[in-house]
C-alpha cells in the first residue's frame, strides 16, 4: 500500500483490524453455548494478537508507521466447563456436558472497545479527507 | 430492439481483480505514458497524458473494489477508502490542470 494519501490508508488498516476483531467477538458469542460431550473437542474462544504493520513497500514519511495488522489469532482454553445436564442429548454417562469458556461480559466490553476503535479510525479517515480537500481547494 | 445480456457479476469481479492488483500503486507508480510518440518526455502533453492514465487507474480501482465489496470479497471500509482516494486524486488532477492552464494563459497574455 503506497499512496500520497497515506493517512487514509493507515486509518484503513485500523478499520480492517477492528472489523476482524468484531468478527471474532461475534464468533465467540455465537459459539458460547456449543455443548459437547466431555472429552470431545470444544469451541475455543478466539482472541486477536495485533501489532504495528510492517510494510517495506510503504512510501510514507521516513520513520512514520504504516498502520496496524493482525499478527495472529490466539485461541482460548481448550478445556471447557462441565455442567450437569442429564437431559441433554450429548451428555455423558455422568449426565455432564462441556461448554466453551467464553465470558460474555468481557466479550461485550471488547465489543464496545472494538466499536469505539472502528469509529475513531473512521474519524481519522474523514478528518484526513477534509484536510486534503482543504489544500486542494486553494485556487488562487 | 435487442437488449444485450448483462454479464454475470462473477465475471466482472474476476476481470476486476487483475486490475486491482495492477493499479493499487496509486499516483506514485501508475500511468506510464500511453500518450503518443512525438511529444518529448516531460512535455506538458506527456505529463497530462500520464496524469489522466493514472487517474483512470485509480477510478477503475475504486469501481473494482466497490464490486468486490458488493460481492463480499472486500470490506465496505475498503470500498469507501478507494472511492475517497479516487475523489481526492480527481480533485488533485483538476487543480493541477487548472494551474497549468492558468500558467499558459499568463504567458500567452504577456504584452510583447
Amino acid at each position: 500500500m503506497s499512496s500520497i494519501w497515506s493517512a487514509i490508508d493507515i486509518a484503513g488498516t485500523g478499520t480492517n483490524v477492528d472489523q476482524t476483531w468484531i468478527d471474532t467477538i461475534g464468533g465467540n458469542i455465537a459459539n458460547m453455548n456449543d455443548a459437547v460431550t466431555p472429552g470431545k473437542p470444544v469451541y475455543q474462544a478466539q482472541y486477536l494478537s495485533v501489532g504495528e504493520r510492517v510494510d517495506p513497500s510503504s512510501m510514507g514519511a521516513p520513520g512514520v508507521g504504516v498502520g496496524v495488522q493482525v499478527n495472529a489469532i490466539d485461541l482460548g482454553s481448550a478445556k471447557g466447563e462441565n455442567q450437569y445436564d442429564p437431559t441433554n442429548p450429548v451428555a455423558n454417562a455422568k449426565g455432564e456436558v462441556e461448554y466453551p469458556v467464553v465470558d460474555l461480559g468481557s466479550q461485550m466490553t471488547d465489543l464496545i472497545q472494538a466499536q469505539t476503535s472502528y469509529q475513531a479510525n473512521a474519524k481519522v479517515m474523514s478528518t484526513a479527507k477534509d484536510a486534503y480537500e482543504a489544500i486542494l481547494n486553494i485556487k488562487a | 430492439m435487442i437488449i444485450p445480456p448483462i454479464p454475470p457479476i462473477g465475471a466482472s469481479v474476476a476481470a476486476g481483480a487483475a486490475q486491482v492488483a495492477a493499479t493499487s500503486g496509486g499516483l506514485a507508480s501508475a500511468g506510464v505514458g500511453a500518450v503518443g510518440g512525438a511529444a518529448p518526455p516531460g512535455s506538458f502533453q506527456n505529463l497530462l497524458g500520464q496524469a489522466i492514465d493514472s487517474l483512470n487507474g485509480v477510478t477503475n480501482n475504486a469501481t473494482n473494489v466497490s464490486l468486490h465489496a458488493a460481492a463480499g470479497t472486500a470490506t465496505v471500509a475498503d470500498a469507501t477508502i478507494a472511492s475517497t482516494v479516487a475523489s481526492l486524486d480527481t480533485q488533485l488532477a483538476s487543480a493541477l490542470a487548472s494551474k497549468a492552464v492558468n500558467s499558459l494563459n499568463a504567458i500567452m497574455n504577456m504584452p510583447l
